[in-house]
């Protein structure tokens, strides 16, 4: 895999930094007020899980340098992910870097957190907000780059609500996810690089990324308090924060803030501000009714059938509905509770099939439904 | 916990650091150390994992200074240790003055003739110059055992040209008293080893890999964070198998003979406990010579005696039928993969069970365990889940 043509390119107010992996353009484009540096750390960052499902050996040209601390950094990374690989189902392999080391630096005191009006990024910046100096705010991450209605929707609440918090808000755009994607590393297996990528492209001191699991409850997972801080270099610190804190004290938290509450937002669907009918915007409906919280982003979660029957494929996910469960348990909604009861148990016994079919039947039941259903859905000629 | 009368002196045959615990005396015995002055540092790493389970603040009622940086480090440490498990409890520390420890020199790691040791001090080998072993925690013995185990341990180490430093300590005194498991206390209790000592950087060998890594006091995302500011922790070896540790140390005659792997006995693998069942399967696989240190050749009876009976032996009966089936080794790989079966298909029941009958097989136990004397509760774990 070879990075070439890393350049920096500077338009009306923007600069964007780029280069060619192979011939695919991977890019980032952030306000002038952060200077360009010509560096490879980005794309170092960006591109090392994928030369790794790819087996490849990075290269990266003489003059996209490195900071030798994050290529050490990055020898543990590997050791990770490759443990990490059968779980994530991408064959992960070993490879080595052939890049020139040099360090560069960044902008003094520049402390960014990402920012999206989500729950874990709201909670996260609140708890820093002494430190953070700049809100970055990313398209390309939770919405297609192409969706220039809902960024702008998103965008003015999110810039609304940086100004109450007087902190400045940094608009980044980046077709790194789409990067990923396209080199066998789907976001939830890159999204720790992919975000650690951008900071190190616009040049922070520090960057947090706010955790999505607790410690009692992690997996191998893109994004992980063990390898976020690996994608360190000696001119950015990266900082993986609230992995002490479950989801529903995260919300808890945000709705003692109303400025907050106002704009929160989890949807990735990208078909309104949060639609109200997907599994993550369900679950934080859940949630907020669990705590007696009604946010103006939400609609009112009424039709507890939809809780019931809520189909959870990860365990992460099914932990957060246990956590809503526990609260619910100490409260007294009633037909609430019934319902996140039924959930946990429909989807626990779903996993139990599952699990059998593996360990009594090899797996040859789940295969035999596949067949089926792709013979019932082929078209009769 | 108020620690008090903390002392380091010249003893015969080494130097005894030893503080008062309220009511308790914590006391290590090194053969020597690096430091002139008397530090905090050893004594929070030791403490602040009982303290937490105490729910007590640690106060120390002299004024001797602590590293900043580790102080920062274990505020990190209470808040994952806390998440785990909500009986750690977050506690203040109340120290002497803050100052940063002078430079420190050596590079060490814990060793004690077992696997993930031997591993780690093959691989950095060249950068060791001690290897420390340590009486009165993982294991408590008589001093003629560990004088043994010392001989033995310091015969090899002098082989590669390292230095054996025995360490002796009642710390397990000090958890049995707290009811806290070693698995909880451990990581801290090495660390506190090594500050004392005043190394510049000590590696501790990991027990578990990337995937199967549970909540424990050495960890991957721990270990460091007892550093201090000229002293490192560096946990080691997570990226290999156990087949792949057990590889490594086979090519090594000396290493291999050397191997000590028992529950039962630590200068004598018995042949017929789990831990030395696992590594004489993995040794036949390899073609290695099981002999050199276990009691004879493993047999197809041995595989079947092998019992997974937890989701840790399940792991280590997968990592030998991965091996097995690599080496085209049928009729082990048969026996292993019936085993694991088996034992998936009772936690199956087990969680069937949970599900239909609200885990009425759970509540037998907890009725019997309510009956329980104290003395008899189980310890507490890093998990809140148990093991």
């Amino acid at each position: 895999m070879r990075v070439t043509n890393v350049a920096a390119s500077l338009e009306d107010d923007a600069t964007e930094l780029s280069a060619s992996i192979d011939g695919y353009r991977l890019w980032y484009r952030f306000p002038n007020t952060f200077a360009p540096r010509v560096n490879g750390n980005a794309f170092l960052v960006a591109c090392l899980l994928p030369a790794m499902a790819r087996g490849e050996t990075l290269d990266l040209e003489p003059s996209a340098t490195v900071c030798p601390q994050l290529l050490q950094n990055l020898d543990l990374i590997q050791d990770v992910f490759v443990a990490w690989g059968p779980v994530l189902r991408i064959p992960f392999r070993r490879i080595d870097i052939k890049a020139n080391v040099a360090t560069v630096d960044s902008k003094p005191h520049t402390v960014g957190s990402f920012f999206s009006g989500g729950v874990d990024g709201t909670y996260t910046l609140l708890r820093h907000r002494d430190e953070v100096s700049h809100l970055i705010f990313v398209k390309g991450i939770d919405m297609q780059l192409t969706n220039d209605h809902l960024y702008k929707e998103v965008w003015e609440s999110n810039a609304e609500f940086a100004r109450t918090i007087a902190k400045p808000i940094v608009p980044v755009s980046s077709n790194v996810r789409f990067f990923g994607r396209a080199h066998q590393c789907p976001w939830p297996a890159f999204f720790g690089s992919g975000l650690a990528s951008i900071a190190h492209a616009i040049g922070l001191s520090k960057i947090f990324v706010a955790s999505g699991m607790f410690y009692a409850d992690l997996e191998p997972h893109g994004s992980h308090p063990l390898t976020d801080p690996l994608w360190s270099s000696a001119s950015l610190a990266v900082e993986h924060d609230g992995a002490d804190a479950r989801r529903i004290e995260k919300l808890r938290s945000i709705a003692g803030f109303e400025p907050a509450l106002k704009i929160l937002r989890v949807c990735w669907q990208d078909k309104t501000y949060n639609c109200g009918r997907c599994e993550k915007c369900l679950r934080t409906m859940i949630q907020l009714r669990v705590l007696g919280v009604d946010a103006p982003t939400f609609p009112k979660l009424i039709d507890l059938q939809s809780v019931r029957r809520l189909r959870i494929w990860e365990d992460i996910e099914l932990d957060f509905v246990r956590e809503s469960l526990a609260i619910a348990n100490q409260g007294h909604d009633t037909p609430l509770r019934n319902a996140l009861k039924s959930c946990v148990w429909r989807n626990e016994l779903r996993r139990l099939m599952r699990r059998t079919d593996e360990i009594a039947f090899s797996g040859r039941i789940s295969k035999l439904r596949e067949q089926l259903r792709a013979k019932l859905s082929s078209p009769k000629h | 916990m108020r620690i008090s009368n903390v002392d380091v002196r010249d003893v015969n045959d080494g130097v005894r650091l030893s503080a008062n615990i309220d009511d308790f005396t914590l006391w290590f015995h090194f053969p020597w150390v690096h430091q002139d002055e008397i530090r905090a540092d050893g004594l929070i790493a030791a403490l602040l994992i009982p303290a937490m389970v105490a729910g007590q603040p640690l106060v120390f009622t002299q004024p001797i200074p602590h590293s900043p940086k580790l102080l920062q480090g274990t505020s990190k440490i209470q808040s994952i240790f806390h998440s785990w498990n909500p009986v750690f409890r977050k506690i203040a520390i109340e120290a002497g003055p803050a100052v940063a420890p002078p430079e420190r020199n050596g590079v060490a790691s814990f060793f004690s003739g077992g696997l993930d040791g031997t591993f780690t001090f093959l691989r950095h080998s060249d950068e060791l110059q001690y290897v420390i072993l340590i009486n009165g925690f993982d294991f408590s013995c008589d001093t003629a055992t560990f004088v043994k185990s010392v001989d033995r341990n310091r015969c090899f180490a002098e082989r590669f040209g390292k230095i054996l430093l025995p360490v002796q300590t009642n710390y397990i005194e000090l958890g049995k008293k707290l009811r806290l498991s070693r698995a909880a206390s451990y990581g801290g209790l090495l660390a506190s080893i090594a500050l004392n000592i005043g190394l510049r950087k000590t590696y501790i060998a990991s027990a578990y890999g990337y995937v199967d890594m549970p909540p424990q006091g050495s960890h991957p995302m721990l270990d460091h964070l007892w550093n201090t500011e000229t002293s490192e922790l560096v946990h080691d070896g997570t990226e290999a198998s156990r087949t792949e540790k057990i590889s490594l140390i086979s090519s090594n005659e000396a290493a291999l003979t050397n191997l000590r792997v028992c529950w039962r006995d630590i200068n004598e693998n018995c042949g017929e406990c789990s831990k030395c069942l696992r590594t004489m399967i993995a040794l036949r696989l390899l073609n290695q010579d099981e002999r050199l240190s276990f009691p004879r050749r493993t047999t197809l009876a041995d595989v079947r005696r092998f019992a997974v009976t937890d989701d840790s032996s399940r792991g280590f009966a997968a990592d030998n039928l991965a091996l097995a089936e690599r080496t085209g080794n049928k009729k082990i790989a048969a026996l292993l993969r019936s085993s694991i079966r088996k034992y998936d298909l009772r936690r199956l029941a087990v969680d069937y069970d949970q599900l239909f009958l609200g885990g009425l097989t759970r509540s037998v136990r907890s009725w019997f365990r309510s009956r329980m004397k104290p003395e008899d509760a189980p310890d507490i774990w890093p998990s809140a889940h148990g093991h």
